[in-house]
């Protein structure tokens, strides 16, 4: 008997009981369902962390303001103000850091023409890019000239761009920040959101000399030095510790600490925290699966038990097909592919569920959508060997019965 | 050579004190192209001894031979072999596949000898239309009647062309006119050549056949050629129309 013709078979008994064919189901669909989402949700944001680490510019150590992780009050940092452009200038000399660039932002409405937008302006230097590794889509840079006598020159993100520009040319277009007009010099490549869900490309920089100059005084800053952070990039080598450590030993002693006294900075480096963050989900993932595949066991135990009463309920067809000449593997594949087909039947269906749940957990958490094909074909094909695993003895049970038994049970 | 060669044939069963000795070292033969009736009371072993003929389960003791060829120790797949290619059953209670097509389970042999799809409805098409079944092919055995059923079983077991068709009470679950034309079709199929074996505890089912063999506690009392033998004339005349 060849495989079609036990697959009609095998399906048309599925159908003979499609409730009982369900139920038997269940636990390979939740099974399958809940590997599929757990791999897509794992590799998800494993492909969101990963993305956001490249977006972030490689080996970028970032500088705050503000009390240790030691420091009993957290939460401080960013607000102590203790950090300068000249220490920016300093850490640029270490020579374990390639660049470094300091940051001061504000929340402002920017103007262009009946246009206006709410969004961060960032006043930073050329390093900055270099730093976040941040290409322009079109235009330059700010000059050196421009960086030097405070011009009134704008890079914008392209959510900016398209928001007060629309279609229409950005370069040489005019943005008013504060009142202050701008000249438009360049686009930034996309970058998409951050760490943290926020468009990074939702962002207006100019020269820092040109933001303490224009736009400081109405925020509530005091220092005219100071500075929000400076972003760095260490030189590439083993791991960027050793120049946090000399970022560290610098500034304690720009900002003559004393041994023993706390650091009034913080030194981190975003990436290893989005890497500690992605093992993190990697492990739940896994023990997700793992809780999957205890579900996948039971299923195959349920399809076990279901074959065995479907065998004891056909006897006497198992009968009538030895009697016309069905050999013992005739029998013996009938079954076992009955089991198959209800595992991979179960199998698929847990596939569909686990494409939408995963699609709506990627909705919800705005990740990209990442299915994996390998991973659907692995949970089908692992579905198909649960029912061959626990087919096995059922099918092996029917071919093994006497013919006559058969004929003479009911 | 014989088709059936029965030696020292013998099936015991334990029961609750002792061993119940079902058929006792039964000797007999059948020839080729014979319509041999097995007669007999309930319990007398004629289910036993059909049951052994058909490959269906194994004797206690003795031996059988299939055209020359000694069956009785084969493996459970050989006999099945000889089961699809040599034998055909008939059954009481019809025995068809309940969710099967009338033509799917006249082509059940077929599929188990091998063939190919196409050939295979072909020719269970052609046996359910020389049964006189052609409009009923895509029913289901529960939208038949008990004779159409049987006649769906006859043409299951003819489709392979064995040749030996064993029947036991064929005609047990039917009326006498539906048993009649069931009668019909095995003379019409012995006079085509093929052997006939049928169990019957009706003596004029019996004379329909050339031949009774009478069993009684296990063993075979009388056999003899049928004198006075039935042709199932009014019925046959239907069916002889679309059997030839
Ligand atoms: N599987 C079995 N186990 C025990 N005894 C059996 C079995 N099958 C048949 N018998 C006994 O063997 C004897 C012959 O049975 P059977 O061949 O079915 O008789 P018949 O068909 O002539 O009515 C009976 O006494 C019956 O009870
Ligand atoms: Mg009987």
């Amino acid at each position: 008997m060849n495989l079609l013709e036990s697959l009609k078979i095998a399906l048309r008994s599925l159908r003979a009981n499609p409730v009982r064919s369900l139920l038997t189901m269940l636990g390979i669909i939740i099974g399958v369902a809940s590997v599929v989402t757990m791999v897509a949700v794992g590799q998800g944001a494993q492909t969101q962390v990963a993305e956001q680490i490249r977006t972030l510019g490689s080996n970028v150590l970032m500088v705050q303001p503000g009390t240790s992780r030691q420091g009993g009050a957290r939460g401080e940092s960013g607000s102590g103000h203790t950090l300068s452009e000249s220490d920016a200038t300093a850490i640029s000399e270490l020579s374990l850091v390639e660049a470094a660039a300091p940051s001061i932002r504000g929340n402002v409405q920017i103007v262009a023409g009946n246009r206006n937008w709410n969004t961060t302006v960032n006043g930073t230097t050329t390093a900055y890019f270099f730093i976040r590794e941040w290409a322009l889509a079109q235009g330059r840079y700010f000059s050196e000239g421009e960086e030097a006598s405070a011009g009134k020159v704008a890079l914008i993100g392209r959510t900016v761009a398209e928001q007060l520009f629309g279609n229409t040319e950005a370069i040489g277009g005019s943005i008013r920040i504060l009142q202050v007009p701008f000249r438009v010099i360049g686009i930034l490549d996309e970058k998409g959101p951050s760490g943290t869900g926020r468009d990074q490309d939702d962002v207006v920089f100019i020269p820092i000399s040109t933001a303490k100059l224009r736009l400081i005084g109405s925020a509530h800053q005091t220092n005219r030095e100071a500075v929000a952070y400076i972003l760095a990039k260490a030189r590439p080598g083993e791991g960027t510790e050793p120049a946090e450590r000399q970022i560290a030993d610098l500034l304690r002693q720009r900002h003559r600490l004393q041994p023993g006294e706390e650091d009034d900075f913080l030194v981190t480096n975003p990436a290893a925290a989005m890497a500690a963050e992605r093992a993190a989900t990697r492990t739940i993932a896994w023990l997700l699966a793992a809780i999957a595949s205890v579900s996948l066991l039971v299923g195959g135990i349920s399809i076990m038990n279901i074959m065995l009463v479907s065998v004891t309920e056909r006897t006497r067809e198992i009968g009538l097909r030895m009697a016309v000449g069905a050999r013992r593997r005739d029998i013996r594949n009938q079954f076992l592919i009955e089991a198959l087909c209800l595992c991979l039947l179960g199998g698929l269906i847990g596939l569909v569920f686990g494409v939408a749940v995963s699609i709506a957990i990627a909705r919800l958490a705005n990740w990209p959508i990442f299915l994996a094909p390998e991973a659907m074909l692995a949970a089908i094909a692992f579905s198909g060997a649960v029912g061959i695993f626990f087919g096995y003895y059922p099918a092996r049970r029917a071919a093994a019965l006497e013919p006559i038994e058969c004929l003479r049970s009911e | 050579m014989k088709l059936v060669d029965a030696h020292n044939l013998t099936k015991t069963y334990a029961s609750g004190t002792g061993t119940l000795t079902a058929l006792d070292a039964v000797n007999f033969s059948i020839g080729a192209g014979e319509f041999v009736a097995i007669m007999g009371p309930s319990g007398s072993g004629k289910t036993t001894l059909m049951n052994l003929v058909g490959l269906l389960d194994r004797p206690s003791g003795g031996r059988l031979i299939l055209e020359g060829e000694d069956v009785t120790g084969l493996s459970p797949d050989r006999q099945a072999g000889v089961r699809n290619a040599r034998i055909g059953f008939i059954f009481q209670s019809y025995n068809l596949l309940p969710r099967s097509s009338a033509i799917e389970n006249v082509e059940l042999p077929l599929v188990y000898a091998g063939m190919q799809r196409r050939e295979r409805r072909e020719l269970a098409r052609r046996f359910l239309s020389i049964i006189g079944l052609s409009g009923r092919m895509d029913h289901l055995p529960a939208m038949l009647s008990g004779g159409e059923q049987q006649r769906v079983a006859i043409a299951r077991a003819v489709v392979n062309n064995p040749a030996l068709i064993l029947a036991d009470e064929p005609t047990g679950a039917l009326d006498s006119t539906t048993g009649r034309t069931v009668l019909a079709i095995f003379q019409k199929l012995n006079t085509l050549g093929k052997s006939v074996l049928m169990v019957t505890h009706d003596e004029a089912v019996a004379r329909h056949a050339s031949r009774i063999l009478r069993i009684q506690d296990g063993r075979i009392v009388s056999d003899a050629a049928v004198e006075d033998r039935i042709f199932a004339r009014d019925a046959q005349r239907e069916a002889a129309g679309a059997v030839s």
